[in-house]
């Protein structure tokens, strides 16, 4: 800027200095002696200083100078108080980027309108949003909703994740390389989201008719076709395995009804058979499972579906709005929408930028006392107080601007590093739509310009001209009354924010901790579960074909079983689910079945698990009561005994599911099933109902409780020897049991994680805030401790005063966080029932 | 002082442009030899503020109503020298002409002309 302003300010220092020149000379002329001649002619002309900033602050090229000059003082004391301004600009980067981050975070996931018409009146309905395929109906299933008069619509969209990953479409157009995603969906699709479409929305007709099918495909396809819109329309697309028929293009920005999906294809999901490859005749669509969308009838509200739906078990348990459900062809269907983490998150988001606005406070506290002999000659040589302050103001704005700036760039960074990490509840980021909106930008801003004017608002108004005068005689830390009982509220403030937020990263920490300890009821650092799904469940064979498939099959199933107890290391080997799924989750969560005890038939809610010989021991589960059965008896769990026989021994007691013959209860054991989130829940387990035939033959999938020494160790292992006897299985999955408790607690983890970072960092603002304040305080008493040894005090009561002076405003913080804890409650009592699920 | 400094201001608002236009009639001058030629020519009594004077000469400047140069004066010195534009010259003459109506009323008021008998 210098260049650009320095011809007019040479300009003017050249006029003054000829000013003083000629008046000096007139007065030497009129016989004054020089010395005098100088000192009167200075004196006549006035303050220089003022003179120049006046002229210049009179025109617009000249406030641009002074600008300019301001400018270059910041630049000048960033380089002379190098770690004030890095500090400054590191608070300002990691209180307002964290903010930024978490922001964008929570934008994504509940903030960002859904690209459907009036998104709060279409909600999801779903058995179990904790069960992966819970949420599934068949199409009566879908019917049933519609009778309730609850919605003015459902729609269905087929389930294509976890278990039903075989009945993904997968349709590939000659005209586009890259891989594209589908959906099967019924004809109310669109009609119940309320898109508007360029064409028309499926029909009934449409999955009944010959070929070309149709298809509606997103915007971002019909971009990639040549044509515009109106030609892309009724174009028959070559594509695999059928050809297809656009009948319809999704406008811009619908990608699909759930956040996180990517949908490129829907298809009518009558076609379904004919795309995955199956016999048409034996799949009929009616059985398809279905994720079911509702538009609520006027006038019914999100409770009310849920509280009527709740008084039907056999349509539905969960209603959740669409903002809150995240899913994709691939993934299992979440609920993200949980007001208390949302409200937490907040408020700790608050508390760290408060403490980012404390140690601001503090650092330029310290900084421009520092500087107030400076000030003070300024002040001495004619600058005035509204001078300073705009100078001051300045070198604040720059400083904002820089820290803004700074933490729009970090947060960008992070935010283009979170879509690479895959977080512990499953949520697949990359799906989200992270990308930052003026919203973000704004409050930056927002966030640095209050910060640092209410830093820059405290120390304008005790820059008195008087007070600043002081400077002049005083030591450049000033300790007057005033400063001292700011400094300290000041770091007592800070210390009772910190001292929240790490309570709140401290409930994080001990979550985790609890989760690491938590007892499931089986050796969970001995444990693998192995998955094999040996065929399609959904391509049913013919039946000679069918027969000699599951004999080979069976074959091969218990030769890969002897293969594996044969594997060093592996203890025991016995056919059974693991006990903490999705499925045994769902079976919990269908509602109350009636099942048969001594006592008559009784409505329970319980699991009815068929595992097999030597399961419990593989689990190396504990008894607490009986023994642990043979072929045909039951084990059940110690909640479900508490739920059938309250005050009585289950032991010798008959039991069946309602339609087996009954069975003899002879062991109680301790075990979670389900989920470890929950309380321990009921469950009843059928020994020896479970063998490799008897799986292969049924669902045709096989699955295997080993224990192990080294599980992590022979994961690669079982899951080699699993691939080469089932080449063309579907799906083959091994996973430990450690695995296992950590998806099943990821949610708790990620909530914990969130925490424990935002502890960190606001542990680090303090730590910077508070040695800053501290040892400012101590230094600006440094005379008074000279003197009290001058006066004969002894080192060690000096050395007792300069520890009372740094730990006494610490001190304050903790009454002050009495106050604030209170706000604390809330987030307390919300981990602490989660930590109490836990445990129980 | 505060009331001083704003009495003082006032008094020169406006008449201070007049005073260095009117100067600048008579021909080409300096910063310096603006303020000694308003102080010689009011007999001593107008002193002009330098942190008033420059401020003005730029915005004159700026209005177009002056110009300045810089050159080489008698005693071999670099010296910015304003002149009158014939912009400022019309300004003069319309300053002027307000100023002395402005005196003519302000004499009426101070010297009120008596009622004949």
């Amino acid at each position: 800027m210098r260049w650009l302003f320095g011809r007019r300010d040479r300009d003017l220092d050249d006029e003054i200095r000829t000013h003083l020149a000629m008046a000096e000379r007139d007065r030497i002329d009129r016989g004054e002696d020089p010395g005098a001649a100088r000192a009167h002619a200075r004196r006549e002309f006035g303050n220089i200083l003022h003179v120049a900033e006046a002229t210049r602050a009179d025109h617009l090229l000249g406030r641009l100078s002074m600008a300019a000059h301001d400018l270059g003082a910041v630049v000048r004391a960033g380089l002379r108080h190098p770690a004030f301004f890095l500090s400054c600009l590191g608070v300002l980067t990691l209180a307002v980027s964290l903010n930024l981050v978490v922001f964008g975070l929570v934008n994504a996931l509940w903030l960002k309108p859904m690209p459907v018409a009036d998104p709060d009146r279409v909600v999801v309905i779903a058995r179990d949003f904790e069960a992966s395929d819970g949420s599934r109906f068949s199409e009566s299933g879908l019917d049933m909703l519609r009778r309730t008069g609850l919605f003015a619509g459902v729609a269905g969209q087929a389930v294509t994740s976890g278990d039903f990953a075989e009945l993904r479409p997968r349709v590939s157009l000659s005209a586009i390389q890259e891989p594209l995603e589908a959906a099967w969906v019924t004809p109310e699709f669109f009609t119940v989201l309320g898109i508007r479409l360029d064409g028309r929305p499926f029909t009934r007709d449409d999955g009944l008719a010959d070929l070309p099918g149709a298809v509606i495909i997103s915007d971002r396809v019909a971009r990639t076709l040549p044509g515009d819109r109106g030609d892309v329309l009724g174009l028959v697309l070559e594509a695999e395995p059928i050809a297809l028929k656009v009948v319809g293009i999704a406008p811009l920005g619908f990608h699909g009804a759930r956040r996180g999906e990517r949908t490129d294809l829907w298809l009518p999901h009558k076609w379904l058979p004919r795309l995955t490859g199956g016999d048409r005749s034996t799949l009929p669509s009616a059985i398809l499972p279905m994720l079911a969308i509702g538009r609520l009838s006027p006038g019914v509200s999100v409770d009310d579906a849920r509280s009527a739906l709740t008084q039907n078990p056999k349509v539905s348990r969960a209603v959740a709005p669409l903002s809150e459900v995240f899913g994709a062809a691939d993934l299992p269907m979440i609920r993200v929408g949980s007001v208390d983490v949302l409200a937490i998150a907040t408020l700790i988001g608050a508390c760290v930028l408060a403490g980012g606005c404390a140690t601001l406070v503090a650092l330029i506290l310290v900084y421009y006392e520092r500087r107030g002999r400076e000030f003070a000659v300024r002040i001495a040589l004619g600058a005035t107080r509204v001078r300073l302050a705009m100078q001051l103001a300045f070198e604040l704005v720059v400083l904002a601007g820089t820290g803004a700036a700074a933490a729009l760039w970090l947060s960008w960074l992070v935010i283009n590093m979170l879509p690479h990490v895959r977080l512990p509840s499953g949520l697949d980021l990359n799906r989200l739509d992270l990308t930052p909106d003026w919203r973000g930008a704004l409050a930056a801003a927002l966030c640095c310009v209050t910060s640092l004017g209410l830093a820059g608002a405290v120390l304008i108004a005790r820059a008195t001209r008087s007070r600043i005068g002081v400077g002049l005689i005083a030591p450049a830390a000033t300790n007057t009354r005033s400063s001292v009982r700011y400094r300290s509220a000041l770091i007592g403030t800070h210390v009772a924010i910190t001292g929240l937020v790490l309570v709140a990263a401290a409930l994080g920490v001990q979550s985790i901790v609890r989760a690491s300890t938590i007892s499931a009821g089986f050796e969970t650092e001995r444990l693998l579960f192995a998955t094999v799904q040996t065929r399609y469940r959904w391509r049913p064979l013919d039946e000679p074909a069918r027969e000699a498939r599951v004999a080979r099959d069976i074959a091969r199933g218990l030769k890969v079983v002897e293969q594996i107890r044969g594997l060093a290391g592996v203890r025991a080997v016995a056919p059974g689910p693991a006990p903490l799924a999705p499925e045994q989750q769902l079976r919990l969560s269908t509602g109350p079945r009636t099942y048969k005890t001594d006592g008559g038939p009784q409505n329970v809610s319980f699991a009815w698990l068929a595992v097999g010989d030597g399961y419990l021991e593989a689990l190396g589960a504990s008894l607490l009561a009986g023994r642990s059965g043979r072929r045909g008896e039951v084990v059940i769990t110690a909640a479900l005994a508490r739920s059938l026989w309250p005050g009585e021994t289950p032991l010798g007691k008959p039991l069946s599911d309602g339609s087996a013959p009954m069975k003899t209860v002879v062991g109680v054991v301790d075990l979670a099933v389900g989920s470890v989130r929950h309380r321990r829940q009921p469950a009843a387990l059928v020994l020896g109902e479970l063998t490799v035939p008897s799986m292969v033959g049924g669902s045709g999938r096989i699955t295997l409780a080993i224990n192990a020494e080294n599980p992590t160790g022979l994961k690669p292992s079982i899951e080699r020897l699993l691939s080469s006897a089932f080449p063309d299985a579907p799906l083959v999955d091994v996973i430990t049991a450690r695995g296992l408790l950590d998806a099943d607690l990821g949610q708790e983890r990620l909530a914990a994680w969130m925490f424990t970072g935002f502890g960190l960092v606001a542990l680090i603002l303090a730590i910077g805030s508070v040695f800053t304040l501290v040892v400012h305080l101590v230094e600006s008493r440094w005379q008074e401790f000279a003197v009290r040894l001058a006066l004969g005090a002894s080192k060690g009561q000096v050395a007792s005063a300069v520890v009372w002076a740094m730990v006494k405003p610490a001190l304050l913080g903790p009454v002050r966080k009495q106050v604030l804890d209170v706000a604390a409650r809330r987030g307390e009592s919300y981990s602490s029932t989660r930590h109490e699920t836990c445990v129980e | 002082m505060k009331a001083r400094y704003q009495t003082r201001i006032e008094l020169l608002q406006g008449t201070l442009d007049l005073l260095v236009l009117q100067t600048l009639q008579w021909g080409p001058r300096h910063g310096y030899g603006i303020t000694q030629a308003i102080r010689a020519n009011s007999g001593d009594v107008l002193q002009v503020e330098t942190g008033s004077l420059y401020p003005a000469l730029h915005r004159l400047e700026r209005q177009g109503l002056i110009a300045a140069a810089w050159k080489t004066s008698e005693s071999n010195q670099r010296v910015r020298e304003y002149r009158l534009t014939p912009r400022g010259k019309r300004e003069l003459a319309s300053s002027r002409s307000r100023w002395e109506q402005l005196q003519a009323a302000i004499a009426g008021v101070l010297n009120p002309a008596k009622p004949r008998a």
